[in-house]
């Protein structure tokens, strides 16, 4: 047995049609702050119901500190979830629903209010205490959510999504408050989600999942650098992929032969000649001034200004469309214009293929 | 000019429709209080005398103390029953749901004649014919249906996620319809209890077929109209029409009344 707080083995989740959750298998540390991320209908919402009890998986097991929990039902096993939508009781005032949890456990009264109301302070809520759940803001009820999760003193906090109901603004507040939260509390928090930058910006570990399987395990950075899988490169974002076979292959290196020519990368292990591979470059390994020793040359066709930093697609001339990521004081300095021909180039170091 | 001449067109409209549905029952309230013994114009007075005159007959109190038995019964029958079975439409998907619905909505769309007879037929057989029992039992049948509308109406309202969070923060299936479906659905069950009860309080065709001796008040008022045409019977259609009025209109008000849903 290893450290492991709650263990999923072989979860499978079946229904009729389709299967939602396949062969899942997870070990969710003591106190970390997990992400479950990937596509809607990638089934991770069905992996966190299952761990809450609210679905039954069609066959695998989960163990809580060793301890099978699919015979345990939903209301003893003590995952207390904050849903999308907030689940607020709307026919309680703020108090009561903070309180409705402990009056479950068969807490006094007393008791209750008075736990009730450390919660209702530790997260600013003391004005709106005896108020009704419809004269809440989007953020206030964000809140009341979360106190009513916390007022037990779970293990585990699982959250489905709870910032997606919430303008961008109040998102950004609210992760920062959530990442203070965990570390306050030091317990376990699941978190579900479809954006990157919540998952990458909040979590230890983050898992892709696409189609019921677990594409990778890793720490933000570990997923960022190093996709395992074609999947997963083009699921965070910025990188370029162009599809291609294994033309030649040295020890840790390879040539990629596609319909652009041919280019040096790093491998992937497993790698055989011939076989049908992904050549991957990330967006902000890409230069503009020819510096790099593989070039392909394409024409501007649009960009994307956040900020400092703009995003470039250059249309490649088989069709394809790359994407450049820089700092906007460097693209400024180009002089560039749409429809221009241009130069892109990286390093075979930068360059990596992956199993298609 | 034209825009004005329409509107007063579309009111005289409603006013026609008001009239129509209306005046046969101001008939009756007004000539409950007719010191005459014939409805006619001018009227002759205003008198409590045919008021007086029901109060004073054992037989119309009896059968008003039966009809209030029964639409008592009937109501907390059929919101019982009304309530659980829109539970169930809610919370469970299940082969045959559709067809569970269909059957729930047949009882009142059977002409009250077949089944006052089927009924008379049915409880002959087992031994309760002629019970105020088998009159409850017959109207709790058509008015569960309603109840359920009525309820299944407030339910839609709640989102499925609420219930399951009660769950999820440690509620037994018990607790979660006590503590979450039920305050949810307060009025709406009020309201199914008021329209139940007019349901029963009005029905005359079953309660006549399956009834016997046990008269409930509209079998009274067709049982009085055999023998003579009577003030009497006007000052008991407009307690009736009282009584029924308020439960309808308490039922219209709660089910308006605006509550949180978010």
């Amino acid at each position: 047995m290893n450290a492991a707080l709650l263990s999923l083995k072989n979860i499978s989740m079946e229904y009729s049609n389709f299967i939602a959750v396949d062969d899942l298998n997870l070990d969710i540390k003591k106190g970390e702050f997990i992400s479950l991320m990937g596509p809607s209908g990638c089934g991770k919402s069905t992996t966190l119901r299952m761990m809450a009890g609210l679905d039954n998986p069609t066959s695998g097991a989960l163990y809580l500190d060793g301890e099978s929990q699919l015979e345990v039902p939903t209301e003893k096993r003590g995952m207390p979830m904050v849903w999308q939508n907030f689940a607020l009781f709307p026919f309680l005032n703020v108090q009561k629903n903070i309180e409705f949890p402990l009056k479950m456990q068969g807490v006094p009264s007393e008791a209750r209010s008075k736990k009730a109301a450390e919660w209702i302070e530790r997260m600013g809520l003391t004005e709106f205490a005896k108020r009704n759940i419809s004269q809440l803001s989007g953020g206030q009820r964000q809140r009341v959510a979360l106190a009513r999760a916390l007022v037990t003193e779970p293990r585990i906090l699982l959250l489905d999504e709870p910032l997606s109901a919430l303008d961008s603004h109040l998102r950004i507040k609210m992760q920062t408050e959530l990442v203070r939260l965990h570390k306050e509390l030091g317990i376990t928090f699941i978190y579900v989600t479809h954006s990157q930058s919540e998952a990458f910006t909040m979590s230890d570990r983050v898992v892709i999942m696409n189609q019921g399987k677990v594409q990778q395990i890793g720490t933000p950075k570990q997923i960022y650098r190093a996709p395992n899988n074609a999947f997963v490169a083009e699921f965070i974002g910025m990188n370029n992929l162009i599809p291609g076979a294994v033309l030649r292959l040295e020890d840790k290196t390879a040539e990629i032969r596609t319909d652009l020519g041919i280019f040096k990368a790093r491998s992937f292990v497993g790698a055989q000649k011939d076989t049908p591979s992904k050549l991957v470059i990330a967006a902000d390994c890409i230069h503009l001034d020819g510096s790099g020793e593989q070039k392909i040359s394409g024409k501007i066709s649009g960009e994307e200004f956040v900020g400092s930093v703009i995003t470039l697609f250059i249309e490649l001339k088989n069709g394809q469309e790359f994407k450049v990521q820089k700092q906007q004081h460097e693209v400024e300095s180009l002089n560039l214009k749409y429809g221009a021909d241009l130069t892109l180039s990286w390093n075979a170091e930068n360059a990596f293929l992956l199993a298609s | 000019m034209q825009a004005r001449c329409i509107y007063f067109l579309e009111r005289l409209y409603l006013l026609i429709i008001f009239g129509f549905i209306a005046t046969p029952i101001t008939m009756i309230v007004l000539f409950s209080f007719n010191k005459d013994r014939f409805p006619g114009f001018p009227w002759s007075g205003f008198s409590l005398r045919w008021y007086e005159a029901i109060l004073n007959e054992p037989m119309v109190i009896e059968s008003a103390i039966n009809s209030i038995t029964v639409g008592l019964s009937t109501a907390l029958g059929a919101t019982i029953i009304g309530f659980l079975a829109a539970y169930v439409d809610y919370r469970y998907k299940f082969r045959g749901k559709t067809a569970l619905n269909l059957i729930v909505a047949i009882p009142p769309a059977i002409p009250p004649t077949v089944m006052g007879i089927a009924l008379l037929a049915f409880f002959a057989r087992i031994g309760l014919f002629g019970e105020l029992k088998a009159i409850a039992i017959a109207h709790i049948a058509i008015a569960s249906s309603f109840a359920m509308a009525l309820i299944s109406l407030r339910l839609k309202e709640l989102d499925t996620s609420i219930e399951s969070a009660a769950w999820n923060l440690g509620a037994s299936r018990l607790q979660g319809i006590v503590f979450v479906i039920l305050p949810h659905c307060r009025t709406a069950i009020l309201a199914a209890f008021f329209l139940s009860f007019a349901v029963s309080f009005d029905e005359f065709m079953i309660a006549w077929f399956v009834g016997g001796l046990n008269e409930t008040l509209p079998v009274r008022i067709l049982n009085l109209l055999q023998g003579q045409v009577s003030p009497r019977i006007n000052a008991i259609g407009t307690l009736v029409f009282a009584l029924t009025f308020s439960l309808v209109a308490s039922t219209l008000w709660l089910m308006k009344k605006k509550q949180p849903t978010t």
